[in-house]
């Protein structure tokens, strides 16, 4: 019971933290907005859903097409000036200037659709026993996508040319550029990628829960709490780390009074960095601390 | 040339203080003392917030955590002890810094992002702890604090801040001139090179991160006695953006440039207030500005008000020279 609803649960934050763990190991920028991207991900399909009546699937693939744009303009509108002067501080920097993006997203959305939630009742009708235990065919394919998609960014990163090169820029950007990978396109696409995965976060969270302004503020601290918990730009580690933390807030919702499974995971974070600093599955990348 | 700069800038200095202590006597009027005290309480706190910013170079995504630390340890020993607010200032700035000491001690041995995204947890689990508990802090349904001063004129509370503010700055100022602020400044700069001239970097790090959340948590306790009401909220990003972008804006490591940012950004807020009775505009729009002017500092005005006031100087003393 317990492992189901954990995989379930964690199916929803392993997209985005994998995006985040990308966009940390690949051209370390620290995204304080992909809670956003989620957000916004789910405000879109809504519409394709319930405005324009499209088919589930046909949604999920214009949403992340629309995020995939959004990102990629975003990248090459704010990150690529701001790269140019930043120099040592590029990460800091990152962080603070994509706060004030999500600022402006969350509280534009909070302005434009006002403090509503809005959700769907279900994507794909029906039920199934697993276990003896009921689950909707929608959370069941919520997990099987969510998996199929970070299988499928596995096998990009690892198997076609552009994959290659992007972990190449990662392992280290002057050698890429010296063998001639387009450096500024590497990261516009490497950007673009972790927000086509944010967006479709959201656009199952918006399927299973409902999405409102300011969803994007706890979505965020739970990605964050992934990357750190498996070591800042470990993606494989992020991907585990994110069933961990859906484990933790199952164990604490069963446990503890309501509203303390939110102090819990930040307690085993405190206790990850007490022990481990580098996280649990430490850092493949380890210039993650130099930059 | 520089000697006369330098006693100008001191003249200046002078008359806006002095300004600044007579000026609610000219404007008899609880709508400006309100704006002021607004004013100066964010000048305060961005400038405490720059102190971490602009020096080490850590900015602190839950410096709300600390100022809510502050605030609450002061509201709950007034509501259950009757302490008075003003012995409160004492263990609120006491409970901020030992809190500060405990995340710095813990996260800035490593580099400044993960003490940025560290302490931005440990505000957000304190706003879910005071909201959990319930029984003791009333959650949202908000903390009533005793207000400082008895009768209901604003004016004490602006010359309290006021003092605050200059007490502050003399502080700030003493330190950043003298050997730690060099330190602090070496580290910000070149974490390898502090090092090598035998600078201890975690030590003055920390030093550096409990001296700015002692502030917040002073600020803290002020804000609860003044609105006389908080609820978890003050230990959300609802705090942290204005100060990040109030400092920023007005220039990292500048530590008077929040000064005027504050009372562009804050005026330019009550400007539009008339809209925001009417629903035009509202707390999102806020943010929205916030946000906007975050971007603006981060890509294309890095030095913020400062940066372009010195800039400014220098045309002007290079024309005149």
């Amino acid at each position: 019971m317990d492992i189901v609803l954990t995989l379930i649960r964690g199916s929803l934050y392993v997209l985005v933290s994998a995006s985040l763990a990308l966009l940390f190991g690949i051209i370390s920028v620290a995204s304080f907005m992909h809670g956003d991207f989620a957000m916004l991900g789910g405000y879109v399909s809504f519409f394709l859903l319930v405005s324009l009546g499209l088919d589930p699937i046909l949604a999920l693939v214009i949403t992340g097409v629309l995020m995939f744009f959004l990102g990629c303009t975003i990248e090459k509108a704010l990150l690529l000036p701001l790269r140019k002067t930043s120099g040592k501080l590029w990460m800091f920097n990152t962080f603070v200037l994509t706060l004030g993006i999500s600022q402006v997203f969350q509280n534009g959305a909070l302005a434009v659709f006002g403090p509503i939630f809005y959700g769907v009742r279900s994507l794909w009708a029906g039920e199934v026993s697993i276990f003896g235990v009921s689950i909707s065919i929608d959370r069941l394919i919520i997990l099987v996508l969510s998996i199929t998609i970070i299988a499928g960014l596995w096998a990009f990163l690892k198997y076609t040319r552009i994959g290659r090169a992007i972990l190449a820029t990662g392992m280290n950007e002057e050698a890429a550029s010296i063998y001639g990978v387009n450096v500024n396109n590497i990261y516009t696409l490497t950007f673009g990628i972790s927000a086509l995965l944010s967006g479709i976060a959201g656009v199952f969270y918006m399927a299973l829960f409902t999405t409102y302004p300011l969803m994007g503020v706890s979505y965020n601290l739970k990605a964050w709490i992934v990357v750190l918990i498996a070591g800042l730009g470990n993606i494989k580690g992020a991907i585990y780390c994110s069933f961990l933390l859906a484990f933790i807030e199952i164990v604490a919702t069963k446990t503890l009074a309501a509203g303390w499974q939110n102090v819990l995971p930040v307690i085993f974070v405190i206790l990850v960095l007490l022990f481990k600093p580098t996280g649990i599955f430490g850092t493949e990348v380890k210039g993650i601390w130099e930059r | 040339m520089g000697k006369i700069a330098i006693s100008k800038g001191r003249i200046f200095l002078y008359v806006l203080t002095a300004l600044a202590f007579i000026l609610p006597l000219i404007f008899r009027n609880e709508y400006v003392y309100s704006v002021l005290i607004s004013i100066i309480l964010w000048a305060a706190i961005s400038s405490s917030f720059d102190l971490t910013a602009g020096f080490i170079k850590v900015t602190n995504f839950g410096y709300a955590g600390f100022f809510a630390a502050g605030a609450y340890t002061s509201g709950l020993l007034a509501l259950y002890y009757g302490v008075s607010p003003w012995i409160g200032l004492i263990p609120g700035t006491l409970v901020a810094s030992s809190l500060a000491a405990a995340v710095g001690f813990l996260t800035l041995r490593l580099h400044g992002i993960f003490a940025a995204a560290f302490s931005w947890f440990i505000a957000e689990a304190l706003k879910y702890t005071l909201a959990a508990l319930t029984d003791i802090t009333r959650g949202y349904h908000g903390l009533a604090c005793p207000p400082f001063f008895p009768g209901i004129t604003r004016l004490p509370y602006y010359y309290m801040i006021l003092l605050t503010y200059i007490v502050e700055l003399l502080i700030i100022m003493r330190i950043v001139n003298g050997k730690m602020g060099f330190a602090f400044k070496v580290i910000g700069e070149d974490e390898t090179a502090a090092r090598t001239i035998g600078v201890n970097v975690t030590f003055y790090r920390v030093l550096c991160f409990v001296i700015s959340c002692a502030f917040a948590g002073f600020l803290g306790v002020f804000y609860a006695h003044y609105y006389n009401v908080i609820t978890p909220d003050v230990s959300s990003l609802s705090v942290t953006v204005p100060a990040l972008a109030i400092c920023y804006v007005g220039g990292r490591g500048s530590i008077w440039g929040s000064l005027p940012s504050a009372a562009i950004i804050l005026m330019i807020f009550e400007l539009l207030r008339p809209y925001e009775a009417i629903g035009i505009i509202s707390f999102a729009h806020k943010y929205i500005v916030y946000g906007i002017l975050l971007i603006i500092v981060m890509i294309w005005v890095q030095g913020g008000l400062a940066g372009a006031v010195k800039k400014l100087m220098e045309k002007y003393v290079r024309t005149t020279s």
